[in-house]
Parts: C-alpha cells; structure tokens; sequence
C-alpha cells in the first residue's frame, strides 16, 4: 500500500503546477527582491522605524497561562508571546497573469505561516495577524516570487483595479496612485493607507509578460485556460482530462451524492481510496 | 415606427428600428443553431458607447485625466445642488472631494450603461399609468450608475410598492356566507355593483357612514380594485371594466392551464393607495381591503350591522381566503406580511408577467424563449431582493449596492451567455428547450459549455472584464447564465440552480477568486443541500424566499434564482411558475402602475426619469394646493 503524502494540488499542467509549488510548504519561494525595513514598514503603514509594537496584552510570560491541554499543544506564534496587537495587510492581485491570486494567497499563508487571520475578496486578500508575525508573512508576500511589481499591490483600502486594464506602463489602476514607475522600477510613494510617504520606497522591476505568463497561478484563455469547448463537448475519458477539471467535477458530483444519497459515492469513488484505506468506511 | 427619445443631455436614447424575428434565416428549423448577430452587435454597440472607439483585445488604456466627478453629469449636478443645500441649511451635505482623502471618485471612467434587450422588444407599445406609450425597439444607452441607484430610479420603488400594496382575497366564501347567512343572492349584477362600491371607497370614498374622513382622490389614484375568474359564464357577465380578461392578456396555449387552476373561484385583487406604504409595512395591505371590502359587501348587499354575524362575515374576507404575494419575517427583520423580503422566489417569477409576451413566446426559433423569461425575471428579482431588500435590512448604507444589480440588467453581458448555451443545448442535443434529459451529466456539460464561453470572454476583452470591474458582479452574472441555459433547456429548476453551484468550482479553480469574502458560502453549501430537502437546509427554489437561511445573508444570488424559476417554468410551457393566483393577480398592465412585462424597460425609463411613481402629495403641498403657506419663502431661508 502507498504511503499517503499529502499533494497540496495536482500538477497536471503548468498552471496546476504553479499553484502546486506555491501552496506546498516545503517548497521554498524565490526571493526576488529585498526592501529595506524602513521602506517596508513606512508602506506598510502600521509603526515607524525603530517604533515598538503596540501591544493588547502583556508578555504571556508575565499573564500567566491556565494550565490547559491545549495551549500545550498550540505554541504561541512570537507575536502572541509579546501579545502584540492585530494587525492588517491587504494585497490586491490583477487579473493579468499575476504571480499570486486570492485563494492561492490565503492556501498559502494557512499552510506556510500560523497565527492567520485571512479573508478571500475578489480583489483583495485580507491578512489579520499578530503586528510582528505579520512584518514576516508581508515580507514573504512582497520580497519573493509570489509578488510581481506590477501586479501583486499591497493597498490597505481602496482596492478597485484588480479587473481593471492595465495602465500603459503595465500596472494596475490604482484611484490613490501608491504606485509609480521610475525608469522601469516601480515606486511606492504612498503607503497602504494612501498617505505620502517621505522616502519612495523602490520594489524594482515588474516582471515581463512572457515570464508572468510562465509564473502564473490564473488559468487564463490568452495563455493556458482550464475548460476548453472541445474537451466539454467531446468528453474523452477522465485520464486525458486536465486534472484540475476531474477535481473539479469529481468535488461537484461527491458534494451533490453525500446529500443524495451516499451510497453513490461508493460507485463513484476512484480506485485509490483502495490504497488510502477508506474503502470499508463506506 | 421608429422615434428618437432624450431625456437629460448625458443620457442618449437610440433610435428605435423595428425587429423582425422571422427575418433571421434558419431559425426555425429545429436543431440549428441560431447565430445571434444581433446580441453580438448590440453588445459591440453597448462597448463603442461606453469606451469609445477602442481595440476591445487590448490589456492597456490611460487613467487618471478623467476630471473626477466632473466627467459625469449627475454627479456634477449633485454637486451643485448640495452647495445650495449646504448654504441654505448651514450643515455640509455631499462633498467629492471628501472622498478618499481628496482624490475624487471618477480616476478612471465613471461608466455608463445600457439596459440589455431593449432594441429586441417588438411589443409593449401602449400607454401606461406611469408614462406614454412607447417605441418598441428603442434602445436605452449612456445611463449613468446614479441612475439606477434605488433612492434615484422610481420605477425600482415603484416595483417594490406594488407588491407591498397588492392585497388578493377570494370571493367565493363571502358570496357563500352571504348566501347561506344572510339569505342574499349574489349575481353578476350584484358583483358589479360591490365592484363599483369597492372601487369608490378602497382609496376615497366613505360608503355607508355620516360624518367620516374621505381622501382627495388626486391621491390616491393609484387605488383600484379588480377582479379575476377561471370560469367563462361569469368572466362574461361581470362588467368588462373591473375584470382581467385571461382570454386577452394571456397566450393562446396558456389560458387553458390557467383557467383548470382557477376553475369557478373568483379573486379580487385590491391595490391600495402607495401612498398608504408610507406610515406602514406591506401587512397594511390586508388590514386595509378587508376593512374597506366589508363595506363595500355591506353597501352591496344590504349586510345587516350585527355583530356575531358580521363579524364571522369579515373574518372571511380578511382571513378566510386571503392569498398573500409574500409570507411575514421573523422577529430579526419584523416586517409583516407582503414584504419584499417574504415573496417566494416562484411568486417573484410569476409576478413577473414577461412570460406572456410576445417576445417570450416567439422569440427563440419561433417559439418560446425562457431565456428571455429567465432574464426579464431576474431583474426586479434582483432590485428588489438585493437594493431593495438585503440592502436594506442585512446592510443599511446609501448605495444600495447598485453595481451587482445593474451588470445583470445591462450591457448585454448575460445575456450573449444565457443564449449561447441555450443554442448550443439546442443544436448539441437536438431537441426545444425544455427537453434536454435532466441528468446530472448533461447538467455539468451545459455548465461547462456557457462557464468556459464567459470566462473566454472575460480573459479575451479586457473592456468587458472592467465594465464588470467586481468579481461578484463576475461570479454572479455567470452563475446565473449557467443556471439559465441549464434550466431553459431542461426545463428543471433545481438542476440550474445547482448547475450555478457547479460555477463555484468552475470560476475559482479558473481564476482563483470569487466574490466579496462569504459571497459563496450559499453557492458552497448549495451544491450539496440542493440535493436533500431538509427543513432548515433546502427546499424547492420556487419555495424559498429571504427568510431562507442561507440566502438571508449575501447578495448577488437571488435575483438569479428567481430568473432560473421563471425560465424553467417557461421552458416547460408552463403558464405559471408557482402560482397561477399571482400570475394573474399583476397581469393588469394597463392598471398597474409598474409594467411587469418588461421590467427591464420600466428601470431604463427610470434611470431616463420617464417614470412617474404614485402617491406623489403634489396635489396638497402648499405651492400646489395654495394653501396658507403657499407664497413663503423655500424653508432653508427663513431662519425659524
């Protein structure tokens, strides 16, 4: 019997595997660029250079914890130790073959970092945790490979654009223009919040579009789409599908019998739930 | 036959021209495919008037030189009247540039819209109450997103009041009891003459009392009282003038079901007065005709004023056999009876009368078009369940969240999908509609056909991608294309609505986002639950309204759900979605002051400001009425 290893996603066509490396916690994300901390926390937005964290509580060192099975099992993430207050970061993602798209963000996040508050929009993911646990999940959400210049945006409100046309410099809309191009560089001069900041922080170049369109996570009908017509309509057998689909397909109908009627599953369960040991728990 | 219609300067009406259906080739042989050149170039027509004349494949266009706010006209002129207002009273009103810290709304384009389908349309010329008559064909461009705000669109508030202000109630217990207990016969003529009586003091008149309060009838002219019957005999006898005429008003293949749902059972169907709407909730309704019916019955029939006998009398009429168009809310929401937020999503489909027009019946090959149906329904659907409802009482707020309703009713974008796949259905599995075998398989394959035609549209123009610039308008328009092209050509309602759940899957593991955050919980659930018919968890859709748990939470779903109803229905060649009491109920569009027809055309009218509400107090304000007050000053400049 296989060992069961836990997949993340499937990795049957360059986007799925895309999406696959990114989600999988052991796979270890290209650092593209580095922002120095002053320019990260100035567009973040949350505390100045040098300023502490603003706190809710004291050091759980000094509070003094119940004994309780649980808080043994859960350790505190750093920031919950220092009982740093709950911070926000929100990232807007274009349509445009971004590196990174909602749902991705926030698999990602659960399954890289701990102590995640996050919630999917259409246009923006929402990230809610500790102030200094956040500081290290924004860093991996704009220094490494899942935030291009150009597409991947952190705004901290006002979000519309993700649908939008780019401008002609390849970005996207922004109503508060954090973000501008010097050179070929892009340049926050506002920070989250829409405020001036001092010093313009410099992310560096965008990438090009023949290599976002390799990076990205979004099946997309101008690069690499998911349902095609002629798969549709003349259904070949589900091997030869893109495996996204079967998922897809297989989710929708397992939903619709567990309500139906279960014993249906049983006629439609694939053949390694042999191999997982599932088989006599139907 | 064809007229040029403006209204405001930025508001731009097309020329009407006539469309024959017969004159597209092929379309009435059975199997072929229909290619909709006309949806494809109303939609391109709909592009040139929003962008201009622009390469709709390119990814890149310039933003912020539009001038904010000043680009569109009503939020120009919005501006100018807050400065008078904020002079006059010496409290701020509306300010542009308190927005976002002082970059004005209006950094890229402030879109305008067209309303889908209007240059379709071929019937529907008549006057109505609310407005003249009008050019079918004509197309409706250029409105602006205010326009069809809810607090700015009176025929969206309109729509809302009358359901609210519809009160039905069967005749035939009271004819009963005043036969058997009062010993009185009851004739046509004496139907006549409670009709009459009825009509004098629904809204005006006092009838068989001295000394009481009567209203000025400029009022409350909204208010009438009429009647309906399956059977033949007495639908001839009764005086033309207060009775709908199912013969008239219905398709020939529609009057028979009709009237075997009705047989002999009469209806009077009341509307009270909608300025009546203002001091209560829609449960008003049936307080009001069974207090004013009694009197009428009592006037007609010479109804002794006893006390147990008349009392059993009217509990008949208040109580006996009283059909409500929607149920009471709980305790959370407390509104009663004939809210928007208690009409079952099948009495929302029949409400809406699009299926007896000619456009639904002669549309889609020579024969009849839920898609059509489908489309027209989903729109009060939508206004009222979404601006006028959850907006309301889940949110509050001002803006009441026109964006997810209007990308339905505009742009032409649902509906080349919803067609799309109904073609395709048709030519695929070579059968009408309504006669695809509802089987899951063939649901999902449908599903898949329209979900991946949408998504190619979305992916391959950019410009349409930004006109539906929110990924909930996205994700509702094409659940609900998928839900209409399933249920328009299997004629199964429940197989399209979970077929809208299937989008779920379809659109997020495409592009990796869905709507607003909670958005698709119900579409989640949904898949499964539609499925079992459970208490708390399911039921038929026709059957749900917004007390639903799931569906009390999150807009951008219902409005759909109630088009899928009423195309279904039609796909089947039904007459009726749900209630053939309420199909005919809001049938009189010569009376009604909202034309359930062509829903769509009523909201475009609107936003034009072409619509007049009722209930309007012109008549006893002071600069009208010349009352003592008549020659002050405006009020905000006198210092009181």
């Amino acid at each position: 019997m296989a060992k069961y290893e836990r997949q993340y996603y499937n990795k049957g066509d360059p986007i799925a595997r895309n999406r696959q490396r990114i989600v999988d916690p052991n796979t270890k994300l290209e650092k593209l660029r580095t922002i120095p901390d002053e320019g990260f926390l100035s567009i973040l937005g949350h505390r100045n250079f040098g300023e502490a964290y603003k706190s809710v509580h004291p050091p759980l060192s000094e509070l003094g914890e119940p004994e309780d099975p649980m808080r043994d099992l859960v350790p505190p993430t750093e920031g919950a130790k220092a009982g740093d207050i709950v911070d926000t970061l929100v990232m807007t993602d274009s349509v445009y073959d971004a590196p990174l798209a909602v749902y991705l963000r926030a698999w990602m996040l659960h399954n890289r970092v701990r102590g995640l508050d996050t919630g999917c929009y259409s246009g923006r993911n929402t990230v809610e945790m500790r102030a200094r646990d956040l500081e290290d999940a924004g860093r991996m959400l704009l220094e490494t490979e899942v935030c291009d210049a150009r597409r991947n945006h952190l705004r901290q409100m006002t979000c519309t654009g993700h649908s939008c046309r780019l401008d002609q410099d390849g970005l996207m809309f922004d109503a508060v223009r954090r973000t501008k191009m010097e050179g070929t560089d892009v340049i926050y001069v506002k920070n989250g919040f829409g405020n001036p900041i001092d010093k313009p922080v410099s992310i560096g170049k965008g990438l090009s579009d023949e290599e976002l369109k390799k990076r990205t996570v979004i099946y997309r009908y101008d690069n690499i789409p998911n349902l095609v017509l002629e798969e549709v309509v003349n259904p070949r057998p589900d091997e030869e599908v893109k495996e996204t689909i079967q998922w897809i397909r297989r989710i929708m109908r397992q939903r619709l019998y567990g309500n139906l009627n279960p014993e249906l599953i049983k006629e439609d369960a694939y053949e390694n739930l042999e191999q997982l040991e599932l088989k006599p728990r139907y | 036959m064809s007229q040029t219609r403006t209204s405001r300067e930025n508001t731009v009406v097309e020329e009407g021209k006539y469309w024959d259906p017969h004159a597209v080739e092929g379309h009435l042989e059975k199997g072929k495919t229909w290619e909709r050149m006309q949806i494809r170039d109303d939609c391109g027509n709909m592009f040139k008037s929003k962008f201009g004349d622009i390469d709709f494949t390119d990814r890149h266009t310039e933003y912020y030189r539009f001038n904010g706010v000043l680009q569109s006209k009503r939020k120009s002129e919005a501006w100018e009247i807050a400065k008078r207002i904020t002079k006059e009273r010496g409290i701020p009103n509306y300010n542009p540039d308190l927005h976002l810290h002082g970059v004005q709304m209006g950094q890229r384009m402030l879109q305008t819209y067209k309303i889908t389908g209007l240059e379709r349309e071929w019937a529907g010329a008549e006057d109505t109450p609310a407005h003249p008559g009008w050019v079918p064909g004509t197309g409706i461009y250029g409105i602006e997103m205010d326009d069809v705000n809810y607090e700015n669109n009176m025929a969206m508030q309109q729509s809302r009041d009358d359901i609210s202000r519809t009160a039905i109630n069967g005749m035939n217990i009271s004819h009963e009891t005043i036969e058997r207990r009062f010993g009185k016969e009851v004739t046509p003529e004496t139907i006549n003459t409670y009709m009459e009586m009825l009509n004098h003091n629904l809204g005006a008149g006092a009838l068989i009392q001295e000394h009481v309060t009567e209203t000025n009838p400029e009022l409350v002219k909204d208010c009438y009282a009429i009647m309906f019957t399956g059977d033949d005999d007495v639908a001839d006898a009764i005086d033309p003038r207060f009775i709908t005429n199912i013969d008239t008003h219905f398709p020939e293949y529609q009057v028979p079901q009709l009237k075997e749902q009705l047989k002999g059972k009469m209806y009077q169907v009341c509307r009270i007065p909608t300025m009546a709407l203002r001091t209560s909730d829609g449960g008003l309704a049936r307080a009001w005709v069974g207090q004013q019916a009694s009197l009428a019955y009592v006037g007609a029939y010479d109804i002794p004023a006893g006390d147990a006998v008349t009392s059993d009398f009217v509990f008949t009429i208040k109580h006996g056999d009283v059909v409500f168009s929607g149920t009471a809310l709980p305790y959370r929401r407390a509104q009663r009876v004939n809210s928007i937020g208690g009409v079952p999503y099948g009495y929302y489909a029949d409400i809406c009368q699009s299926s007896r027009t000619p456009e639904a019946v002669k549309g889609l090959d020579g024969g009849i078009d839920p898609v059509k149906v489908t489309v027209e329904a989903l729109t009060p659907g939508c206004v009222l369940t979404d601006q006028g409802w959850l907006h309301n009482y889940l949110a509050g707020g001002s803006s009441s969240w026109a964006s997810y309703v209007m990308s339905v009713y505009t742009d032409e974008i649902l509906e080349d999908p919803s067609y799309y796949g109904a073609d395709w259905g048709i030519h695929h599995y070579k059968c009408g509609v309504g006669e695809v075998p509802n089987t899951l398989e063939n649901g999902m394959q449908i599903a898949e056909v329209v979900g991946q035609h949408f998504l190619a549209s979305y992916d391959l123009y950019p410009a349409m991608c930004e006109a539906h610039f929110g990924g909930s308008q996205r994700f509702l328009l094409q659940c609900a294309a998928i839900g209409a092209a399933t249920g328009c050509l299997t004629g199964d309602t429940d197989l399209g609505q979970t077929m809208w759940m299937y989008n779920t899957h379809i659109q997020k593991e495409h592009c990796m986002r869905l709507g607003f955050y909670g958005h698709d919980m119900q579409d989640q659930m949904g898949c499964g639950h539609n499925a079992s018919y459970r208490s708390d968890q399911s039921c038929p859709y026709e059957l749900r309204n917004m007390n639903f748990p799931d569906q009390a939470m999150h807009v951008g779903h219902v409005g759909g759900y109630i088009g899928i109803c009423g195309g279904s229905a039609h796909a089947r060649g039904a007459a009726y979605c749900t209630n053939p009491v309420i199909k005919v109920a809001y049938a009189d569009h010569e009376h009604i002051q909202f034309d359930w027809r062509y829903p769509r055309r009523e909201y475009g009218r609107g936003a034009l400001h072409d619509f007049m509400p009722a209930g309007e107090r012109t008549v006893v304000c002071p600069s009208y009425a010349g009352g003592i007050t008549a020659n002050l000053p405006p009020m905000y400049e006198k210092k009181r």
